[in-house]
């Protein structure tokens, strides 16, 4: 599956002594389509994840009145931490390209047993990431029908075809190849902004501009600003999964990090539009998580179905954009043998597909049961991300910590990095920390029980890694090496001065 | 000072070109395997400049990483950009003329 090493001697990774010449004649990752995805599709997928007119149209119009003054500087806060994770990510990416993003980030920084968890840890989040753009998606599909006047066979049962319907749009995506998901993801991003931002204008025709006094302090709890901060870190989660892409991307270096950069811009903008949009909303309105955008208070409204339906279908796009990522991870740990071999391969077309299809179960049964038991208004989907919340914030701050070690490691630190990996990482575990805690106050342990998932998950992986050999060709964290066939090298015996003693 | 040809073409070098050929150079001339560390102690530049020099070049293949990341070697762009060149000497300048 990999190729010989090739060139002058020592083993790969030789801490301390001059870096290794050992290039690879063939690629650890052979057989992916390469090349496939530019700057813009990489950048929808980034967006996707995001789902900015998501979560604009409820949280960013309900933040206001939930924070209270000083939303603004929440929100200014939130964005900013996710903005330092991104400088902290972006920090690997820009130096190599892999297939399992955070899970080998961490293995260059704090090995493999770290890496390993972290691994089981992004298995569990982007699953639940997955269930959550299915469930909330098949629910808002659902209201979209109830909201149009679609009364036939309403109820649990639709919804849960619904979802299944999800579910194969994104097997059938994936099964046509990256760049044609990346596109589908494009051309509903830019649908669902365009809805956005008409009903972003419609609401400052109806109730007016919002003036300088709502930037006022006055009266503001710091308390309420840092929880709100920490709440849009949750809205946020798993936007780095694009970095999974980088086998895939064109000129992965730039565009790896130029679409984590500009997604999140836009996301924290029209975000921030909507916070300011909602502040000149009457106090005694209708809350907006009833889903009336144009028509607050009605049972029917069939603009307001059309807006619930692009919602829909971007919450499907979060759930293939999510999809995709989880599937690389999964071919990634299987190339490196922590996985079976049979979910490392790829089809005639050079996609992940075995991999893609293997997580179904994970991504679908967890959702199904959910939707099957939620009560009323209460989305299992919403409270599946607010959970996984834990999970992954707790990946990130892992993540943060190991960009240090890894820059150490390669002589490479400077304060800048470190300042930001510093912050994003305490930032992050402080969100882990504070949604945990919560939720045990709260009596639910659906977070507790999804970290002890991940942690089952990466000491079996660990104890898989144990069974097999580790050697230069393969070993947990790899990256796409560049190919002895893309260097220039002198011929061999007069690269004495750099090679290996 | 500016100075311009007789096709009044200004020879002023943008200083980040300048930069980006030295570094280029210096990985010519100290070797294959060469570090950023070894970089910045050749070049007459800051840290931070070497490092952001050595971002652009890597993301556009000008610059490749060793296989553990720490050391860098020139890649196949450069490659490609003299064979190109060496083809049009072989070539010749009446080859590129219209028929």
């Amino acid at each position: 599956m990999t190729g010989r090493p090739r060139s002058t001697r020592g083993p790969a990774n030789p801490s301390g002594s001059r870096p290794s010449l050992r290039f690879r004649d063939r690629s650890a990752f052979d057989g992916v389509r390469r090349r496939e995805v530019g700057a813009l599709d990489l950048t929808a997928h980034s967006v996707a994840v995001l789902v900015p007119s998501l979560t604009a149209l409820g949280s960013g119009l309900a933040f206001p009145a939930a924070v209270g003054p000083g939303f603004w500087l929440s929100t200014l806060l939130g964005f900013g931490l996710v903005a330092l994770l991104t400088v902290t990510f972006n920090q690997f990416s820009s130096r190599f390209t892999s297939a399992g993003s955070l899970y080998t980030f961490v293995a260059k920084g704090l090995g493999t047993r770290v890496a390993l968890m972290v691994g089981g840890g992004l298995l569990v989040g982007y699953s639940a990431m997955i269930g959550f753009g299915l469930g909330s998606g098949s629910q808002r599909a659902e209201a979209a029908l109830s909201a149009g006047g679609v009364d036939l066979f309403a109820g649990t049962g639709r919804q849960l075809v619904l979802l299944v319907v999800g579910a194969l749009m994104c097997l059938y995506a994936i099964s046509r190849g990256i760049y044609w998901s990346t596109r589908a993801a494009l051309v509903v991003e830019v649908v669902s902004l365009v809805v956005l931002v008409v009903v972003l204008v419609n609401w400052l025709e109806r109730y007016g501009w919002p003036g300088a006094q709502v930037l006022s302090l006055e009266g503001a709890s710091w308390s309420r600003i840092l929880l709100g901060a920490g709440s849009i870190v949750t809205l946020t989660l798993a936007f780095e999964s694009s970095a999974s892409l980088g086998l895939e991307t064109k000129r992965p270096f730039a565009e790896v990090p130029f679409a984590l950069r500009w997604s999140l811009l836009l996301a924290a903008v029209l975000f921030a539009f909507a916070n300011l949009v909602a502040t000149m909303r009457p106090a005694d309105a209708p809350s907006v998580f009833t889903w009336r955008w144009f028509a607050p208070g009605a049972e029917r409204s069939t603009t307001d179905a059309l807006v619930l339906g692009v919602l829909a279908v971007s919450l499907v796009a979060l759930a293939l954009c999510v999809w995709c990522a989880l599937a690389r991870l999964v071919f990634s740990l299987a190339r490196e043998g922590v996985l079976p071999e049979a979910l490392g391969r790829v089809d005639g077309r050079g996609i992940p597909l075995t991999a893609a299809l293997a997580v179904t179960p994970l991504a679908l049964v967890p959702t199904m049961i959910g939707v099957l038991t939620e009560d009323g208004g209460t989305s299992f989907g919403w409270t599946l991300k607010v959970s996984t919340a834990v999970v992954i914030c707790t990946v990130y701050a892992l993540t943060a910590l190991s960009l240090i070690f890894f820059l150490r490691r390669i002589d490479e630190v400077s304060p800048g990095p470190v300042l930001a990996a510093g912050v994003a990482g305490a930032g992050a575990a402080a969100v882990a920390v504070n949604e945990l805690v919560t939720e045990l106050r709260a009596g639910s342990y659906l977070a507790l029980g999804l970290v002890v998932a991940a942690g089952v998950l990466g000491g079996l992986m660990w104890r898989g890694a144990l069974g097999r050999s580790e050697t230069p060709d393969r070993y947990v964290g790899m990256h796409e090496e560049a190919l002895a066939s893309s260097v220039l090298l002198p011929p061999e015996g007069r690269a004495d001065r750099h090679a290996d003693v | 000072m500016p100075t311009s040809d007789p096709d009044g073409f200004l020879a002023r070098q943008p200083a980040a070109v300048d930069s980006a050929f030295a570094v280029l150079e210096a990985v010519a001339r100290l070797g294959p395997g060469v570090t950023a560390r070894e970089l910045t102690e050749a070049l007459p530049m800051s840290r931070a400049s070497v490092y952001r020099i050595i971002k652009h070049l890597v993301a556009n293949e000008y610059l490749v990483r060793t296989p553990d990341l720490r050391g860098f070697v020139i890649g196949e762009r450069v490659r490609a950009l003299a064979s190109g060149a060496i083809t049009d000497l072989v070539r010749g300048p009446d080859e590129h003329s219209e028929p």
